[in-house]
């Protein structure tokens, strides 16, 4: 029995015209060959950040949510590898928050107390990379 | 003419009181050429900090926030905002312009960040356009010249003949 198979095996590759299948054809047809995709279907979609991938704008006046970016401890805004934004959006923040202030929506010195318990965003002790110029 | 959001955020006041700031703060604007698109109360809140009113000192811990939409000049930006910032009856005012026009989309680049430093293109950059001293120059020649001389470049003891 193995030997047989051996044997089979062996006359196939040495020539493979030696065995064809039923369905197959002597020419060879284009559609048969091997496709060549131009880009990997499996690559994943580049991950975005938390503004972008769900299109919310920063706006002045919105400051419960310009102070969700603001450190509870010191009242600073974070840096980009805290709070995982990209640059555009976090220029925005920045922009925003410096906005909100001046137009008396936002207190300067500290997180307003009355938001410190707003869901959390990011976790300031794990940031993204160890520093936003590293 | 650049469009403006005028916040303002008065001392706490009665309702006609009220009113006769809001007419007088409107007029003023109009005065000044400016065109009133809206006005929007953003309602009775809590302000983020203690003010204190003109003249009188009363601490104002909550009041009225009011939003002027309007076109104006420059020019007037300034003179309404002097005019505004020091009424009586306001205890904050900001006039601040809005683009309207539509800004170009920019791309999100966070994969870009979450690369490693010797992938990232601002890095490579960097490292292009670096200006390097002369004895950092040396340094690197010097190591790569060390590197280079550790590599065998033929056998200490010669193969055997064929």
């Amino acid at each position: 029995m193995l030997k047989s198979a051996s044997t089979l095996i062996r006359s196939v590759l040495l020539k493979p015209q030696a065995i064809r299948l039923c369905s197959s054809t002597t020419a060879t047809s284009s559609d048969d060959e091997p496709v060549v995709l131009e880009n990997n279907p499996y690559t994943k979609a580049p991950r975005k950040c938390l503004l972008c991938s769900t299109g919310v704008e920063l706006d002045y006046k919105n400051a419960r949510l310009l102070q969700q970016f603001v450190s509870t401890f010191s009242g600073r805004v974070y840096d980009r590898h805290i709070t995982g934004l990209c640059d555009e959006q976090q220029k925005k923040l920045i922009e925003a928050i410096a906005k909100s202030r001046r137009a008396g929506f936002m207190p300067i010195f500290v997180k307003d107390p009355k938001y410190a318990r707003d869901p959390k965003l990011f976790d300031p002790l794990k940031p993204i990379r160890p520093h936003s110029f590293a | 003419m650049p469009f403006y959001e005028v916040s303002m955020i008065t001392r706490s006041l009665s309702k006609p009181d009220l009113v006769k700031a809001l007419t007088r703060a409107g007029n003023t604007l109009l005065d000044h050429g400016a065109v009133i698109e809206k006005v929007e109360s953003l309602g009775h809140r809590d302000l983020p900090y203690k003010r204190l009113a003109k003249q009188t000192n009363e601490p104002v811990y909550a009041s009225n926030f009011f939003l002027f939409k309007a076109h104006m000049s420059r020019e007037a930006r300034q003179k309404t905002k002097s005019i505004l910032t020091h009424d009586l009856d306001t205890v904050q005012v900001d006039l601040i312009q809005v683009d309207t026009m539509p800004s170009p989309k920019v791309e999100c680049n966070l994969e870009e960040i979450l690369k490693s430093p010797a992938e990232r293109q601002a890095v490579r950059d960097l490292r292009e356009n670096q200006k390097m001293g002369h004895f950092t120059r040396q340094m690197i020649y010097k190591r790569t010249e060390k590197e280079w001389k550790s590599i065998p470049k033929s056998y200490p003891i010669a193969p055997p003949r064929p």
